[in-house]
C-alpha cells in the first residue's frame, strides 16, 4: 500500500483510498527516473509525475531524499470564489513534458492542473533544474490562464528528507534578529505552528534580512536560498507525527504502527499570481558545504 | 564639662529618646500571628511582621507607604494623581486590640487641586488572617479609576538574601513569577498570589470571588543600590481598578493575607480553605465521575476544507464506541468552521444539513459516546454581515471609541498559516445584557441539536480587553468584561437545566471560579495540576495525547489524574491511527478502574506525604483514599530503567502494580521501573 499517497490529502483514509483507486486505474504511478549528477550531487525525477524521487550527496555519502514513493513535484493553492480550500497536488498531475536538455539541465512542464475542488484549471507550471559544480538551481514559472489567484506555490518539494543516518541529527538554521536561530529537525521535532491549524508537526521558517535556510547535519550542510521580492517560507512537516508530545522524538524507523515516517521539506513562494498572468518564481539555489554551520558563510549562495 | 564617655552616653540616651518618640507615633495591632503598625502622622504602613512564619515583611519605617489613587476626568483623558504620603489622615484610630481605622479626606492631587474624596481603610487581625478593607466616598466630579491599598514600601525576604518569587494560578496551572523583575498578577486569572520563599510564604487574596472589578497584585522595583535617599527596594501593592463614579461610594474588595510555613502547597491550602466558603460544587453526571476517556475531532475550518461531513460522523462514532471512548469533543461543526463566523452556532451547509447533524449526534450518542459541541461566544467574526449589521453594537470599545479585537487563528493553507487572511474578531461585551441575550439564543441552537454537552473554547480570556467604555450597554461605563462571565454562565446553565441537568459544561482552562459552571477543564498537561490538588473528584481535567506511542504523556496523565483525550493527527484523524497510544491509554484506564479507590476516587496530593528516591530521573504523586490508604504513582522519565524507593510514613504493607502488569505484587517500596513506564505503590 502506498501510504504516502493516502496521506497526501490528510489522514482521512477513506477519501485517500478513493483517490488512490482512481489513480490506480487511470495511470501508472511511476515512470522511469531522469537524473542529473556531477561529482558532488545526484538528483532524480520521475518521468511520469515529475516528482523529485532521489537526491544524494556523494562525498560524504548522504542520501538526502531516499524513498521514491514519497517523491513530490510541487503543490499550489488556488482558492475558488466559493471555497478557499482548493489545492493542486503535484502527486495527482502528469508531467506534460520532461526533457533532459543537457547533461546538467532538466526541464519539466505540467499543464491543465487538476485541482481538488475546482476541476481542471487552465494553468501550467514549468520547472527548470540545473546542476553546475555541485550547485542546484530550481527555476520555475507559473502561467495562470484561469480566473483564479494562485496564492502559493511550493517548489521544490522534498517528500522524504533524511538525516545522514538514523543515529545522526538534522537542524535547520535561519536568520532571526541578527543571529542564526536553530530549529531541530531530528531526532526531535517540535511543532511550531498552532496545533489546531495543522495535521502534522510543522515548522514554517522565514529568515529575516537574509534569504537562506541552512539544513545542518553533523558534518554537512545544505544551504537553500530563494532571493525573492515576495514572501518565502521554508516549511518542514514531520509525518505522521512524533512518538510522544512530551519528548517530541521522531520515530527512528521507517514506519510506526504501519504508517510511514517521513520528513517533508518545501520552499513556499507566496506569489499571489493574479488571473491571466505569468509569474517567474525566484530561483531556489541549493548548495552543500562540508563542516558545521560556519562553513560557506562567505559564499554568495549562503546568503 | 563632660568627659567623652559621658558625652557618648548622653548622645546614646538622646538617640533612644528620638527612637522612642518615633515609635510613639506608630499605631500597632498585634496578635499571635501578626504585628502591623501605621504612622499616625501619614497613615503609612511602617511595619509588617509575620510571627509564623517569622518574617519581617516590611521593617523600614522610612520606606513606609500609605495609598495611591487616580481620579480621572469623566472622559478618561486626564489623570489626577493623589499620593498618599502627601496627605494627612484625619483619623488613625485603634478600634479594638485587633482592628484600626485610617481615614483621609479632601485629597490633594499632584496638580494641587483638592478633591472631595474620602478614603477609609480598616485593618483587622483575626487569628492568622490580616485583612485590609477599603471604602471610597467620591463626592467629586471625577472618576476614581484606581486605588492602591495596601502598599508595602519595602518588601523583604524572610532572611537577607533568601530567594523570593511569586505564584499565581491560570489555565489549571500554578505559574511561577520572577520577582527579580517587576511583575503584575491579575485577578482576572487568579484571586490570589503567593509570595514565596524557600520554606515559607505569604498568601495574598482578593477577598471577593465575584469578579466585581480588576485587582492587580503588583511587584515593582524602585530606587538604586547604594543610594540612601532612594534605596533599591521591592514595593508590593494591590491595585483596585474600581472605577468609582462621581458622587458615589464603593466598598472595595478586602485584601487578605496569611502566612504559612512550607512551599506553595501550604499557600494553596489557604486558598482552598477560603474557596470552601463560597465555591458551589456543580452537578456532574455520573458518566463523567467515573473513569473514562475523551477524544476530539474537527469537521472544518475557515479555509473550507470540509474534512469531515456530518454524514461521516457516525462512522467515526463506531470506532470511538468500539474502543471504549466515552465522549467526543467536536470542533468546527458550526458555520464557518473552527474560529470563523462566531458567535453563530448555526450548522454549516458545506458539511450537510441541520437534520443530518442532529441525527448523527443522536446515533453516536446511542452508541454510548457523549457528543460535546465546541463553541465560542466571546467573539464576533468581523467578516460576517451579522457583525456589520448588528453585532458591532455589542462590542467592547476603548475610551476613544475604537474597537477591541482578537487576531483570529490560522488553519490549513500556507496562506493562513503564514498569518494572512485570518478571521479577526471583535470582543463582545458580556456586561451588556443585550449581548448576553444574543449569546443565550445561540446557545439554544446547541441545545436543540441534542448533544450531551458543550465545550466553550477560550472561555479563559477576552483577548486584551479588560474594560469596555461602550455607551448604551446597559450600565455606566466602563464595564469590567470579566465581570460578565458568571452572569452569562449562570443563564446558560439555567437554559441547559431545562433540557437536562446532566448536560455537561466544559471549558478551555476556565478560571477556578468559573469551574462552578464548567467542571470539565481542558488544559493539557500542566506543571502543577492546580484543580486536581484543590478538589480532585469534582474536577475533570482533560489532557490531549497526540504522539503515536505516547507513553510519556499517558504516564503523566495517570500520575496527575487527568482524563485522557485522544487527539490523533492533532485531532484530525481516526482513533485507530495510533494503536500503540490507544492500547496504552486503555491500560492506564483499566488500572484506574481496578484500583479506583486509590487512583480515581482518592484526593490528589501532588508530592505531599511520601518520599521517593531513584537512581535516575522520575516524577511522582500521592493519592489519599477515603479510607486513609495511600498510593504513590512513580513515573520513570529517564531513558533507562530506574530503581526507585518509595517511603510512606507509617505505612502498612505495600503492593505495586503497573499499567503493563496490573496484578498487584507485594513490595517493600523498592521497585524497578523500566524506561517509559510508571508504577503504582499502594498501601494495603
Amino acid at each position: 500500500m502506498r501510504y504516502s499517497r493516502l496521506h497526501a490529502e490528510g489522514p482521512n483514509r477513506f477519501n485517500a483510498i478513493f483517490v488512490l483507486a482512481i489513480m490506480a486505474v487511470s495511470c501508472p504511478l511511476y515512470g522511469s527516473d531522469i537524473t542529473l549528477q556531477d561529482n558532488a550531487l545526484s538528483i532524480s525525477f520521475d518521468s511520469d509525475s515529475g516528482a523529485l524521487t532521489r537526491f544524494e550527496n556523494k562525498n560524504p555519502h548522504w542520501v538526502i531524499e531516499r524513498r521514491p514513493e514519497f517523491g513530490v513535484s510541487f503543490r499550489l493553492y488556488a482558492p475558488l470564489p466559493t471555497r478557499r480550500y482548493n489545492p493542486v497536488f503535484g502527486q495527482k498531475q502528469h508531467v506534460a513534458d520532461i526533457k533532459k536538455v543537457s547533461d546538467n539541465e532538466i526541464c519539466m512542464r505540467w499543464d491543465n492542473l487538476v485541482s481538488e475542488n475546482g476541476g481542471v484549471l487552465p494553468m501550467s507550471f514549468a520547472a527548470d533544474v540545473t546542476l553546475t559544480n555541485g550547485v542546484l538551481t530550481f527555476g520555475s514559472t507559473l502561467k495562470n490562464d484561469s480566473d483564479l489567484t494562485v496564492e502559493t506555490v511550493e517548489y521544490p518539494y522534498f517528500g522524504d528528507l533524511n538525516p545522514p543516518s538514523g543515529d545522526s541529527s538534522l537542524t535547520a538554521y535561519t536568520m532571526t534578529k541578527g543571529a542564526l536561530k536553530p530549529d531541530e529537525l531530528y531526532p526531535h521535532f517540535h511543532n511550531e505552528k498552532g496545533y489546531w491549524g495543522v495535521t502534522w508537526p510543522t515548522k514554517m521558517l522565514e529568515p529575516q534580512n537574509s534569504h537562506f535556510c541552512a539544513i545542518q547535519a553533523p558534518d554537512m550542510r545544505l544551504n537553500i536560498a530563494a532571493e525573492a521580492d515576495y514572501r518565502v517560507q521554508y516549511i518542514f512537516e514531520q509525518h505522521p507525527g512524533v512518538i510522544s508530545g512530551v519528548t517530541a522524538l521522531v520515530p527512528p524507523e521507517d514506519e510506526i504502527s504501519g504508517i510511514p515516517v517521513h520528513l517533508e521539506f518545501r520552499v513556499c513562494h507566496f506569489v499571489f499570481a493574479g488571473p491571466h498572468s505569468t509569474t517567474t518564481l525566484a530561483p531556489v539555489i541549493l548548495k552543500r558545504y562540508q563542516g558545521d554551520w560556519h562553513a560557506g558563510q562567505d559564499s554568495p549562495a549562503s546568503n | 564639662m563632660f568627659s567623652p564617655a559621658v558625652l557618648l552616653q548622653i548622645l546614646f540616651a538622646l538617640s533612644l529618646l528620638a527612637t522612642t518618640s518615633a515609635l510613639a507615633r506608630e499605631i500597632t495591632l498585634k496578635n499571635e500571628s501578626w504585628i502591623i503598625a501605621f504612622d499616625s502622622q501619614s497613615g503609612a504602613l511602617t511595619r509588617l511582621e509575620s510571627k509564623s512564619p517569622p518574617w519581617t515583611i516590611e521593617g523600614n519605617p522610612k520606606l513606609g507607604a500609605s495609598f495611591w489613587m487616580n481620579a480621572q476626568s469623566p472622559d478618561g483623558q486626564q489623570d489626577n494623581i493623589v499620593l498618599g504620603l502627601k496627605q494627612r489622615p484625619v483619623e488613625v484610630k485603634k478600634l479594638s486590640p485587633h482592628q484600626l481605622r485610617l481615614q483621609w479626606q479632601n485629597l490633594v492631587t499632584e496638580g494641587g487641586e483638592t478633591l472631595p474624596i474620602t478614603l477609609t481603610a480598616t485593618v483587622s487581625l483575626t487569628n492568622d488572617t490580616l485583612s485590609f478593607g477599603t471604602s471610597v466616598a467620591n463626592d467629586s466630579l471625577l472618576l476614581v479609576s484606581a486605588v492602591e491599598f495596601p502598599c508595602i514600601g519595602d518588601l523583604k525576604p524572610p532572611t537577607a538574601g533568601a530567594p523570593l518569587w511569586a505564584h499565581h494560578t491560570f489555565y489549571g496551572d500554578l505559574k511561577r513569577d520572577d520577582l527579580s523583575k517587576t511583575c503584575t498578577i491579575m485577578s482576572r486569572q487568579s484571586l490570589f498570589c503567593l509570595i514565596q520563599s524557600a520554606n515559607e510564604g505569604i498568601y495574598v487574596e482578593m477577598g471577593d470571588p465575584t469578579q466585581p472589578y480588576l485587582l492587580n497584585f503588583v511587584f515593582e522595583h524602585h530606587g538604586s543600590a547604594g543610594s540612601s535617599a532612594n534605596p533599591a527596594r521591592l514595593e508590593f501593592q494591590t491595585t483596585h481598578y474600581a472605577y468609582v463614579h462621581p458622587h458615589t461610594s464603593a466598598q472595595l474588595a478586602p485584601v487578605v493575607m496569611r502566612g504559612y510555613m512550607g512551599d506553595f502547597h501550604a499557600g494553596l491550602d489557604c486558598y482552598k480553605a477560603w474557596r470552601s466558603i463560597w465555591y458551589k460544587e456543580p452537578h456532574i453526571p455520573d458518566w463523567a465521575r467515573d473513569v473514562h476517556s475523551w477524544t476530539m475531532i474537527r469537521m472544518t475550518t475557515p479555509e473550507q476544507d470540509y474534512g469531515l461531513p456530518y454524514r461521516n460522523f457516525v462512522q467515526y462514532g463506531r470506532e470511538w464506541a468500539d474502543n471504549g471512548v466515552r465522549a467526543v469533543q467536536v470542533v468546527g461543526w458550526n458555520i464557518g468552521g473552527q474560529d470563523a463566523d462566531d458567535p453563530s452556532q448555526d450548522t454549516d451547509p458545506g458539511l450537510g444539513t441541520w437534520q443530518q447533524w442532529h441525527d448523527a449526534i443522536a446515533q453516536v450518542q446511542s452508541m454510548g459516546v457523549k457528543v460535546i459541541l465546541f463553541a465560542k461566544l466571546n467573539w464576533a467574526d468581523l467578516t460576517t454581515s451579522w457583525y456589520s449589521n448588528e453585532l458591532y453594537k455589542y462590542q467592547c470599545t476603548a475610551p476613544d471609541g475604537t474597537r477591541y479585537g482578537q487576531g483570529g487563528y490560522a488553519y490549513v493553507t500556507p496562506t493562513q498559516l503564514a498569518g494572512i487572511g485570518l478571521h479577526r474578531r471583535a470582543v463582545m461585551d458580556f456586561q451588556d445584557p443585550a449581548y448576553r441575550e444574543v449569546a443565550e439564543k445561540e446557545f439554544q441552537k446547541i441545545l436543540a441539536l441534542g448533544s450531551e454537552g458543550w465545550l466553550w473554547d477560550e472561555i479563559c480570556h477576552h483577548s486584551d480587553t479588560l474594560y469596555s467604555w461602550a455607551p448604551d450597554h446597559g450600565y455606566t461605563p466602563p464595564g469590567y468584561v470579566y465581570g460578565g462571565d458568571m452572569p452569562l454562565s449562570e443563564a446558560l446553565r439555567a437554559a441547559a437545566d431545562k433540557v437536562s441537568p446532566d448536560f455537561i459544561f466544559a471549558g478551555e482552562g476556565p478560571q477556578d471560579w468559573l469551574m462552578q459552571y464548567y467542571p470539565v477543564s481542558e488544559t493539557g498537561l500542566t506543571s502543577v495540576p492546580f484543580n486536581q490538588y484543590l478538589d480532585t473528584t469534582n474536577s475533570i481535567v482533560l489532557a490531549g495525547v497526540s504522539g503515536f506511542d505516547d507513553r510519556e504523556a499517558l504516564n503523566l496523565i495517570l500520575m496527575d489524574r487527568y482524563v485522557i483525550q485522544y487527539e490523533p493527527y492533532f485531532y484530525k484523524g481516526h482513533i485507530t491511527d495510533f494503536p500503540m497510544t490507544l492500547a496504552y491509554g486503555k491500560k492506564i484506564d483499566d488500572l484506574r478502574r481496578r484500583y479506583k479507590a486509590y487512583l480515581w476516587d482518592a484526593q490528589f496530593r501532588d508530592t505531599l506525604g511520601a518520599a521517593v528516591t531513584a537512581d535516575g530521573t522520575f516524577r511522582y504523586s500521592i493519592f489519599d483514599s477515603t479510607t486513609g490508604k495511600r498510593a504513590v504513582v512513580v513515573v520513570n522519565t529517564d531513558s533507562k530503567a530506574i530503581s526507585a524507593t518509595v517511603t510512606l510514613p507509617h505505612a502498612g504493607s505495600l503492593v505495586v502494580a503497573t499499567p503493563d502488569d496490573p496484578d498487584a505484587r507485594s513490595t517493600t517500596g523498592a521497585i524497578q521501573i523500566p524506561a517509559r513506564c510508571a508504577a503504582v505503590v499502594m498501601e494495603q
